[in-house]
């Protein structure tokens, strides 16, 4: 095993099996101007120049310490009898060497891209998996759903607008329609479910409209910017009502005007009320608390004043009025000989 | 050189009877008339989960000739070189069992809708066509075809309850767990039934199909005391989502093909459902339903909105094929199925009924499990208000046809 001395400004720190290293922070610095560097790192010759597959950060920081070298083992690739590509062997040797590192999800995802440039997602999983442990373990599917997007859906995750969780809401996405919801991912921290309501309902109004998820967006967010200076929970809840909105129109139309009459009709009272499930009935409960015959008695002259309130029947006809349409009225009876009750006869039937 | 034998129908992979039935008419018709297709008998039918087929037995029924090779033993009687039935597979398995519960049962109704009085002949459960909406594929869980092979025991049990009082009329179905007709080809179910129901004027069959077949019309029963009934939906609904079934046109030449012979047809648009164009799209099936049937000849007609169980879509979704309509807007009704927003299902509903009044149908319509505030604002009435739909629809299926050729 050959071992180098080499000038750190002479170490090429370019590759981009380096997919996690970033800028040298000044405790390294510190440690290695005072303690000197105790792991060497690891190189390729390549053209005659060292390659680094693995200490990027101790040969950037050593390059701001004048006269010290940068110690560094040589690997060389086996060859194709290693069962890997070059390519995948340097992510693979740079993984191996980052054994025992906390691994967050942005890392998961800088490595899979490295690995997906070069060989299949599935086979990556396998490869890196035994490196990787317990973080790929937790989230191999939402990895997987991860890479399918475009990389320009990865600077959510980095700048942790948005969990690796979130890629069951964004999978499938196309580049334009990240860019398009771009603005209002990145104005607040998602977790998956919010991300969820805010997303599916959007990507379902436009597949059942056969509309571009873009014209979607433009119509149902329009009155929601993200720079309104809304708390981020203000401003998640307007963009998933939005959303809502735009993928069930009929139904938040008839929640809406409920709340708005069942408000006016029991304003000044304890009654609450509530419409059936799903609008099904023209039917509205009332509920009222009790716990003594105050309550009770109040509760009574309460509903005396609700019940002579003029807007009942148009809380009751809602859903009717929603059916409106310019259809002519409907003579069930007009063809047929049974019209009216049926007459009794000399049968009974089962 | 050997003839090449037509496929089996519906791609029926495999037949397994339960030794109970093994011997009986229905599976020697089986066995006659899918004759490359594997036969297997079952100890018990709780050895038969979904989607697994039994070993043959050691001890295979008598009928089964001597000499077949024990891994064949179970085999059909022409092919003595038919395999054992693959585990699994593409194509169906076609179970034959035996039905241990009442053959004879109410429609199950949700109790929160009007419920149409249909009574249920349970010949089976499980369709080979594979439409996207079937409500059959949340309730039964498996593709496997299951016909009830004991038919003695069920015209026991409908014996007993049919000639018990000649006076009470029956209005029954064979098309609530099974397409009606879809396997007769195979089982001679629906022959079996009417050469029953002969003796049995009080009762009349609806048979109630996606097929255009009209080989029970063999069997010559009283023409006014069967109905043939098909579904019908919007032709880019039947292209789309009724993989495997006849096209429109197929079954309403079967429907003028009964009618001509003078049995009632009735027509059942359920589901109706949401798809861009809908409006013109049932206009359409309207306008060819009049270029095929009479006014007269159609006794009733249904009108459903689409409705399903709440894990279907995720099912369809995981397989990947989750259709757009399921996109619409969906509430869970007051019996906990999923159905169109109630002003979305009446503005279809209406339409369909407005153009079928235009046609000629206005009283013979009805709506499949709606409330009496669906029925008001499509029809502007109720149920009650003319005696109840289980009475009008007994009346009008037992009513005297006219016009027959």
């Amino acid at each position: 095993m050959q071992h180098l001395a080499i000038h750190p400004r002479d170490a090429d720190v370019s590759g981009a099996s380096l997919f996690w290293d970033a800028p040298p922070g000044e405790a390294l610095v510190r440690s290695l101007d005072e303690l000197g560097q105790m792991v060497p790192a690891l190189a390729e010759i390549v053209d005659d120049r060292p390659r680094i597959l693995a200490g990027r950060a101790r040969a950037l920081a050593l390059r701001r310490l004048p006269g010290r070298t940068l110690a560094a083992r040589v690997m060389a690739w086996p060859g194709p009898g290693c069962g890997h590509s070059p390519e995948v062997w340097r992510g693979l040797v740079y993984l191996a060497s980052n054994m025992g590192r906390h691994i967050d999800e942005a890392m998961l995802v800088k490595a899979g891209r490295y690995f997906a440039a070069h060989v299949p997602v599935p086979e990556f999983l396998r490869l890196a998996g035994p490196y990787l442990g317990p973080a790929l373990a937790a989230g191999s599917r939402r990895l997987t759903d991860w890479l399918s997007l475009p990389e320009t859906a990865d600077e959510l995750l980095f700048s942790g607008a948005v969990p690796l969780a979130g890629s069951a809401a964004l999978a499938r996405m196309t580049r334009d329609e990240i860019e398009v919801l771009r603005p209002w991912l990145t104005a607040v921290r998602w977790s998956a479910n919010t991300l969820a309501r805010f997303v599916t309902p959007l990507r379902e109004a436009a597949r059942a409209a056969g509309r571009s998820l873009a014209a979607t967006a433009g119509e149902a967010l329009a009155g929601v910017r993200p720079d309104q200076g809304l708390s981020p929970n203000d401003l998640i809840a307007r963009l998933s009502a939005a959303a809502k909105s735009a993928r069930y129109p009929v139904l938040t139309g008839l929640e809406e005007r409920f709340t708005a009459l069942s408000r006016g009709i029991s304003r000044g009272t304890r009654f609450t009320l509530s419409p059936s499930r799903g609008f099904e009935s023209d039917a509205v409960t009332l509920t009222v608390q009790a716990a003594g015959a105050a309550d009770l008695a109040t509760a009574a002259a309460d509903l005396t004043r609700l019940a002579a309130h003029p807007d009942w029947p148009a809380l009751w006809s809602l859903a009717r009025g929603q059916e409106s349409g310019d259809a002519p009225p409907f003579d069930y009876g007009s063809d047929h000989g049974h019209g009216g009750r049926a007459r009794a006869g000399d049968t009974h039937d089962a | 050189m050997t003839p090449e034998r037509p496929a089996p129908p519906w791609n029926i992979r495999a037949v397994v009877a339960d030794a109970a039935v093994a011997r009986s008419a229905m599976a020697r018709r089986v066995r006659e008339r899918l004759p490359g297709v594997p036969f297997a008998v079952a100890q018990a039918p709780q050895e038969c989960g979904p989607g697994r087929v039994p070993e043959p037995l050691e001890n295979a029924p008598a009928d089964i000739p001597a000499g077949t090779p024990a891994v064949t033993q179970a085999a059909p009687l022409a092919d003595p070189t038919a395999e054992t039935p693959p585990e699994t597979g593409p194509g169906r398995v076609l179970r034959l069992s035996a039905h241990r519960g009442r053959f004879l049962r109410p429609c199950p109704g949700a109790r929160s809708y009007r419920c149409c009085g249909y009574r249920i002949v349970h010949i089976g459960e499980g369709c080979p066509m594979d439409c996207t909406y079937c409500i059959l594929k949340a309730y039964l869980r498996t593709d496997d075809l299951r016909v009830f092979a004991n038919t003695e025991a069920m015209f026991s049990e409908l014996g007993g309850i049919f000639g018990r009082d000649p006076s009470r009329r029956f209005r029954v179905g064979t098309g609530e767990f099974a397409d009606s007709l879809a396997l007769e080809s195979v089982t001679g179910h629906t022959l079996d039934i009417l050469e029953f129901l002969r003796g049995h004027d009080n009762v009349v069959l609806e048979l109630k199909t996606k097929t255009a077949d009209t080989s029970w019309m063999a069997a010559e029963p009283r023409p006014d005391r069967v109905l043939a009934a098909f579904s019908v939906n919007a032709p880019a609904i039947v292209a789309a989502q009724e993989r495997g079934a006849p096209p429109l046109s197929a079954r309403l030449a079967a429907a003028r093909e009964a009618a001509r012979a003078g049995f009632g047809v009735c027509l059942h648009f359920d589901p109706v459902v949401p798809h861009p164009g809908w409006e013109a799209g049932y206009a359409a099936t309207v306008d060819m339903i009049a270029s095929f049937l009479r006014p007269k000849d159609i006794v009733y007609v249904s009108l459903g909105s689409l409705r399903f169980l709440p894990e279907l879509p995720a099912g369809l979704a995981a397989a990947g094929i989750l259709p757009d309509y399921y996109l619409n807007e969906f509430v869970t009704d007051l019996d906990g199925k999923r159905r169109l927003a109630r002003p979305i299902r009446v503005r279809q509903l209406r339409h369909v009924a407005g153009l079928l009044q235009k046609y000629g149908l206005a009283g013979k319509l009805y709506l499949c499990m709606e409330s009496d505030e669906v029925w008001n604002a499509v029809f502007g009435t109720t149920p009650g208000r003319f005696g109840g739909l289980a009475r009008r629809l007994m009346e009008q299926a037992f009513a005297t046809r006219r016009g027959t050729p």
